[in-house]
């Protein structure tokens, strides 16, 4: 498969592991950002082919790790009602709110439906014109210009029986969260490919300056994250903190342009809660004034939901780089996904 | 998948699958790379896994790929110990991880 065999090439994965091998003197804490690296690093083995000296830890880039248990409950709160369908990406219905989750709802007779665009939200909207059809508008900058061109689109089209629950969050705030936290580890980043093809890696040099951390943009394929790798472990032992782009044939230092006014032209700037994080001011985008009559918390009067924690979840400090998730006690027990 | 993860608990072995021996057609392998699945889960009906000795597979698998429909038969695997039940995957750039089932229905990811 042209644009995938390439980069899962293993004569160039040896090639790269054997490069990192050879210029790595030092312990080194790297955290890839997006969920996405994560994955692809134990989806192809490829964590443990590294060298004992680079320690990967997982960052929050994981829209469905950083949804706080309260929007999630939420979406169970309008997905439960009579004549709503609520449209949502698919892996966020497995997601546990404080007492079920969109699966259970679904299982109750709810219509709960998994879209692969927020855009076929809006078509089933239109088709359903005696319904309210609701998406869950979760994600990093990725999934920002989609979600909000289903809203320009629902606008254009005169659709009023749609309408979005936000939950967007951005990148760079959240680095700005984990380096100034007291109890960091982590000494350089992979940021993630896909929000800097949308977003650009202009906001990166000012964090890679301020904090002496090594940025490099990666993509996500085996050759993409050691690469990215080799790039971060080369700047940390030769003592330099810049940001560098690995995935170049994707990601543009501006960004795509195009989808930031999208962006821009439905959402403002809000802070948001991050779980097991709290707030963290600026660190997402909620829906400008112009387009509050498609928000579904206000919709559906959902703002006042809001929900503790579990003291035993440590979500927060696993995204922050400071435990790995072995060290849960609450996992498989108190936290299952059969709820 | 699930019949070699099936026979693993029923047995108490461990199996190690080799990704590249795995026959995925390259419109099934495009198809789940577009929507965020992964072959090794997606519904396969009509299909057989077999378990032979060692000494045998290379005679059962000449005669399957003799036979209608056995053209894409291939060795995928290896029973590696006793008293451990766990499937292994021998990735195609030279790694290695555990495979388990999924806890519920296959989900496109988001990311």
């Amino acid at each position: 498969m042209k644009y995938i065999d390439e980069y899962r090439d293993p004569e160039k994965v040896k090639s790269l592991i054997r490069e990192i091998k050879s210029i790595v003197t030092k312990n080194w804490v790297i955290m890839e950002i997006c969920g996405g690296q994560t994955h692809a690093f134990l989806h192809h083995g490829l964590d443990a082919m590294l060298p004992p000296q680079i320690e990967l830890v997982h960052g929050p880039g994981c829209p469905i790790c950083v949804t706080p248990l309260e929007q999630i409950d939420r979406a169970i709160a309008i997905a439960s009602q009579p004549d709503v369908i609520f449209t949502s990406y698919g892996d966020m219905l497995r997601v546990p709110g404080s007492s079920k989750d969109l699966f259970s709802v679904r299982a109750k007779g709810g219509d709960v439906r998994v879209v692969y665009s927020p855009l076929e939200a809006v078509q089933i909207a239109e088709a359903n014109p005696d319904k309210q059809a609701v998406f869950f508008a979760i994600g990093f900058e990725t999934t920002a210009p989609a979600n909000a061109m289903s809203v320009l689109q629902a606008k254009n089209k005169n659709v009023k029986n749609f309408s979005v629950l936000v939950s967007q969050v951005r990148v760079p705030p959240a680095m700005h969260a984990i380096l100034s936290s007291k109890s960091n580890r982590v000494q350089g980043f992979l940021a993630a490919g896909h929000v800097c093809a949308v977003m650009g890696f202009h906001e990166y040099p000012p964090i890679a300056k301020k904090y002496r951390v090594p940025i490099v943009v990666t993509g996500f394929e085996p050759v993409d994250l050691l690469n990215g790798l080799l790039y971060a472990v080369k700047q940390l032992e030769a003592g330099q903190a810049v940001a560098e782009n690995q995935y170049q044939r994707a990601v543009k230092f501006e960004g795509n342009e195009s989808a930031q006014r999208t962006i821009r032209s439905v959402f403002e700037s809000v802070d948001r809660k991050w779980r097991g994080i709290g707030i963290i001011p600026q660190s997402g985008w909620g829906l400008s004034p112009e387009f509050q009559m498609f928000d579904a918390e206000k919709r559906f009067d959902v703002q006042n939901i809001f929900t503790q924690e579990s003291p035993l979840c440590i979500a927060g400090e696993i995204l922050q780089g400071l435990k790995k998730p072995p060290q849960c006690t609450a996992f498989g027990k108190q936290c299952t996904q059969q709820m | 998948m699930y019949s070699v993860w099936k026979t693993m608990h029923a047995t108490n072995v461990t199996i190690e699958i080799d990704e590249q021996a795995l026959p995925v057609k390259p419109a099934v392998k495009a198809a789940c790379e577009m929507l965020g699945f992964d072959p090794l889960f997606v519904a396969n009906e009509g299909k057989l896994v077999g378990f032979v000795k060692e000494t045998d597979a290379g005679k059962v698998w000449g005669a399957m790929k003799r036979i209608n429909y056995g053209g894409d038969a291939a060795i995928i695997g290896k029973v590696i110990g006793v008293g451990k039940s766990q499937v292994r995957m021998k990735t195609a750039i030279g790694g290695t991880r555990l495979v388990d089932m999924l806890p519920g229905e296959m989900l496109p990811r988001i990311c």
